[in-house]
């Protein structure tokens, strides 16, 4: 059964999609509306501007890859081309890997489909710390509803796989809080693959509803471009500067575009939009773009079971438990997932080598791993990390653990760790490297309380990045207003995760297309008075 | 540079390192005047990233990753080994140039007899070292607490774990069965 390949056949109609590693000479481009990034944010945003009439030039660094290129169900071949620094980017000092998309249709081709809606403590949060306008949970409920209607958004009707089984059979054990995921699919095969691209076409990425919506209407898309830096000049952007890739090195190939529009939109994600408007030197009086860069803190824990887990098929994540997520002493929670195990992915988690990694390997038809997501932002010390750019522009984020995460990461561990053996679970070995392999609930409790909580012993990973950019009123703490309009340039908006004043509490696609849809409608608005009466 | 010329020994390595992560720069420092530094050395050739030097590394770092699960066979062995630094080599290449900065300070310490020696324990040089001595490296480096060698230790493995555990080849060993052959097949059809 072949899947149709969405571009080729667009491209055959007339979409106008145009690779610039082919570019042979430089030109000048121009729009109603460019849109830097094509992921969560800049995908919302190009259907709904581009079906309002309006020329839309969507730019994204990465290449188009499409359900043809995910056939093989690769890991090596999909971390390498739709990743990040190919799936290698982390802070700086190297202690907490980061896997972040990057390719049309951004972190969205490669997320594993969990779709929550900001919990209501964090919009609260939100509105009472920072000053956002408009966004109480009665305010967004709207449009999380859109954008599950518009991305096929339910919660996942299959039976859960034997990895994600085993959080909800522990919770029922322990009484603890758990849930089904709701999932952006349409047609899932279960293949569990969600990480590599769906090679069925079946998640409801950017890359198969609202770009080609957006060509559909004629929007063009420049691939392998990379905008180096903006222009500013009198509180407005004057254009902005794109240096074409070169497809093999990835690096410039020398190639450089001048860009100009009306209004400038950033979506390129929590890391690369603050470095983009610190390398333009973008107005920034109180020096608040790249602070408060938040994430989700991951730690992990690994148990056998005597029976098959097989946890590289099936629906990557179907359980969540959000039992510890607000703890009610106020100290810092977190979110309990789980992760598909393909083998790359699942021997870089168990941190170990040689003959002692190779015997965790052998058994690993029999692993299931639990994540913890630690809720980072909303405690004194939590104030998040920070992006700057090195002397060549280059992003780097600086990251702490101070005392109250690690706090939470320790409780993570014994959490996890209860719920596995509750569940079956033959033995439990948390991901540190003092940990050691415990046989009992008795034995972790008492290990894990004694394990030096450091950066680099314990293992720490994200995959979710907020913040840099907050949103809020108070233009002394904040990058943007309520709206995602940049408070030192009339005419750029900032539509992705970096507006988050902390982090979320979950998964963050929903987020982002909720918040777009709302600050796009916004911005149509103003720059189409008449088609929005 | 000569092997084992430099005069750092043990006490003074110890004692620069208990600064723990800022002795990077430090120690890199001492990479350059000791002129061991690749910054500058050619890639080799048919690589992308990794120079001549780092070469004979990388395989003793992936064959000690690797441990017992590689095939008895050492053809079939070797041919895994090769394709592990090939990938090793498109990972490093891939990162941004901040990443890379660390990563060759790192690779470059590696090839300094002082921090090959007293903090890693390895005696003989790469381009004649195997499996064993790269594990004897992994496991200082594990062992230590500090935090820059704890961080050395955790990119070692995730290399060569990564590099390793992504080849079908490894499959067998752990009963991973691929992707579903049905799926494979009726996308194929």
């Amino acid at each position: 059964m072949a899947i149709n390949d969405l571009y080729s056949d667009g491209i055959t109609k007339g979409w106008k999609v145009r690779d610039a590693s082919a570019l042979q000479r430089g030109e000048t481009l121009e729009a109603d509306v460019v849109i830097v990034g094509s992921g969560a944010g800049g995908g919302t945003a190009a259907e709904l501007l581009a079906s309002a009439g309006l020329k839309v030039l969507m730019i994204e660094e990465g290449a188009l890859h499409t359900s043809q290129d995910f056939k093989a169900m690769d890991e090596f071949r999909s971390y390498g081309t739709l990743y990040q620094e190919a799936a290698g980017r982390a802070t700086s000092d190297g202690a907490i890997p980061i896997l972040q998309g990057r390719a049309v249709g951004g972190s969205t081709v490669v997320n594993w489909t969990t779709s929550i809606r900001t919990p209501d403590a964090t919009l609260s949060y939100w509105s009472e710390q920072f000053g956002v306008r408009d966004a109480m949970p009665e305010d967004m409920a709207p449009w999380f509803a859109k954008m599950e209607a518009r991305l096929g958004i339910a919660p996942w009707a299959a039976a859960p796989n034997a990895n994600n089984a085993v959080l909800r059979d522990g919770c029922e054990k322990l009484e603890l809080h758990w849930k089904t995921v709701p999932r952006n699919v349409r047609g899932c095969w279960n293949l569990g693959y969600c990480g590599l691209g769906c090679p069925v076409n079946a998640k409801q990425s950017m890359l198969v509803t609202t770009i080609p919506a957006a060509l559909d209407h004629g929007m063009t898309l420049l691939h392998r471009a990379r905008v180096e830096r903006l222009r500013f000049a009198d509180g407005h952007v004057t254009g902005m500067v794109v240096a074409a890739l070169d497809a093999g090195s990835g690096h410039p190939s020398g190639v450089t575009l001048d860009v100009r529009a009306r209004h400038y939109i950033l979506a390129a994600g929590a890391i690369n939009t603050p470095a983009l408007l610190l390398r333009s030197k973008a107005p920034d009086p109180q020096h608040r773009i790249g602070q408060r860069s938040c994430i989700h803190p991951v730690n992990v824990s690994l148990a056998q079971f005597d029976k098959a887990i097989d946890g590289y098929y099936g629906a990557p994540q179907s359980i969540y438990s959000d039992h510890f997520l607000w703890p009610a002493d106020g100290s810092i929670g977190y979110k309990l997932e789980v992760p598909p195990l393909q083998p790359m992915l699942a021997s870089s988690v168990m941190g170990n080598f040689g003959d002692a990694l190779a015997a965790d390997m052998a058994q690993l038809p029999h692993a299931q791993v639990l994540i913890a997501l630690m809720r980072d932002g909303f405690h004194e010390q939590s104030q998040g990390g920070r992006i700057r750019i090195d002397a060549h522009g280059q992003p780097v984020f600086d990251y702490d653990v101070h005392d109250a995460l690690w706090d939470a990461l320790r409780r993570a561990y014994l959490s996890m760790a209860e719920i596995q053996f509750a569940a079956g679970a033959r033995v439990v070995r948390p991901m540190h490297l003092d940990a050691q392999t415990y046989s009992s609930w008795k034995d972790a409790k008492a290990g894990i309380a004694a394990l030096p909580m450091k950066k680099q012993r314990a293992g720490l990973v994200t995959a979710h990045l907020m913040g840099g950019c907050a949103m809020g009123e108070d233009r002394e703490r904040c990058v943007v207003d309520s709206h995602g309009r940049f408070h030192a340039a009339d005419n750029l908006s900032i539509f992705d995760g970096s507006i988050f004043p902390s982090s979320i509490g979950a998964n963050p696609q929903l987020s982002i297309y909720a918040f777009t849809a709302r600050n796009t409608q916004r911005l149509l608005a103003r720059l189409q008075p008449a088609a929005a009466a | 540079m000569p092997a084992d010329t430099a005069t750092l020994d043990r006490r003074g390595f110890l004692k620069l390192s208990a600064g723990g992560a800022t002795t990077l720069a430090l120690l890199g420092a001492g990479v350059q005047l000791s002129g061991c530094s690749q910054r500058s050395a050619a890639v080799a050739n048919g690589y992308r990233w990794l120079t001549a030097s780092d070469i004979h590394f990388m395989r003793a770092l992936v064959a000690g990753v690797a441990g017992n699960a590689l095939p008895a066979d050492p053809t079939a062995a070797g041919a895994i080994v090769d394709e592990g630094v090939r990938r090793a080599d498109i990972e490093l290449a891939a990162l941004g140039a901040p990443a890379q900065q660390e990563v060759r300070k790192l690779l470059d310490l590696l090839q300094w007899t002082p921090f090959r020696r007293f903090a890693g324990g390895v005696t003989r040089p790469w381009a004649e070292a195997g499996a064993a001595d790269a594990q004897t490296l992994l496991k200082h480096l594990h062992d230590s607490h500090l935090s820059l060698l704890s961080g050395a230790y955790r990119a070692l493995a995730k290399i060569g774990s990564t590099v390793l555990w992504s080849q079908t080849p490894m499959n067998a060993f752990s009963h991973y069965p691929g992707p579903p052959a049905w799926a494979i097949s009726a996308l194929e059809a």
